[in-house]
């Protein structure tokens, strides 16, 4: 049981961390109260879900949005949150598809200065053309062969 | 706030994010999650939490400690509407006498509370 009671949670380091951002310094917070924001914090997101999944299984999805979720959000009367959430995804997309361009760019950018990225990639196609020449040989010379014979011998 | 943790785009959270995937999944009808939804959680969580300690804060102010108890925090918990939900995650404290009279009071009428 005590395993359990444990999964529900979430660690205490993080929730302090925030507390103390969010208060002025030198105000004091009590052990009971840490706690007690801790296990509220856990409701909300278990909260948070089960709302949204309401929403969700009405539109008849099985996954959650991040539609469902706003609308869990407003819901439960935080509207505040939602325009900065929405400004949160948005940078997160917009990061996310710069990480993507650039390690894209970096490899090209690695490659080109020196020109090996012609080399490996010419290394890579002789490669191929030379398994497939090998394949051919291997496959060819028996198929033909049998089928010639076959051929010969029926007509 | 975030501004400390904006260069590192991982760590935008503070709260771990595969805590609050394993809270999201425990909750009744489980589906898929997408990677937004989680996102928003996590943000939401934290923005939540932020909240309540600010309101609790601003409340306790008034009174002249700098600690922040128990008791503050259930107090401005069971005075907002808004955190209706947390219902009986921070109960008022009280006395064994007044818990004595209120259970009292709740055997003496049943039928009234139903």
């Amino acid at each position: 049981m005590a395993s359990k009671a444990e999964e529900f949670s979430l660690p205490m380091a993080c929730i302090n961390r925030i507390i103390k951002e969010s208060l002025p310094d030198g105000t004091i917070v009590s052990k009971e109260a840490k706690l007690a924001l801790m296990k509220a914090t856990c409701v909300f997101i278990l909260y948070s879900t089960s709302v949204s999944n309401e929403f969700a299984s009405k539109a008849h999805r099985r996954t959650l949005n991040a539609e469902d979720m706003f609308q869990a959000l407003e819901d439960m009367e935080l509207n505040e949150f939602i325009p900065d959430l929405r400004e949160m995804l948005e940078t997160n997309k917009s990061s996310k598809a710069k990480k993507q361009t650039s390690s894209r760019k970096s490899k090209y950018s690695e490659m080109d200065p020196d020109g090996d990225p012609i080399e490996s990639g010419e290394v890579e196609v002789m490669e191929v053309e030379e398994r497939l020449q090998s394949d051919d040989i291997f496959s060819e010379e028996p198929v033909s062969g049998a089928m010639g014979m076959d051929n010969s011998q029926k007509f | 706030m975030a501004s400390s943790n904006q260069g590192t785009t991982d760590k935008n959270t503070n709260l771990p994010i595969s805590k609050v995937k394993f809270l999201m999944k425990s909750a009744p009808n489980p589906g898929a999650i997408s990677n937004e939804a989680l996102l928003i959680a996590t943000h939401s969580a934290e923005m939540f939490l932020e909240k309540i300690i600010t309101e609790v804060y601003e409340k306790s102010d008034k009174s002249k400690s700098k600690k922040i108890t128990y008791q503050d925090l259930a107090r401005s918990i069971n005075e907002n509407e808004v955190y209706e939900f947390l219902g009986d995650i921070a109960p008022l404290k009280v006395n064994a006498i007044e818990a004595k009279e209120i259970y009292a009071r709740s055997q003496e009428t049943p039928e009234q509370t139903d």
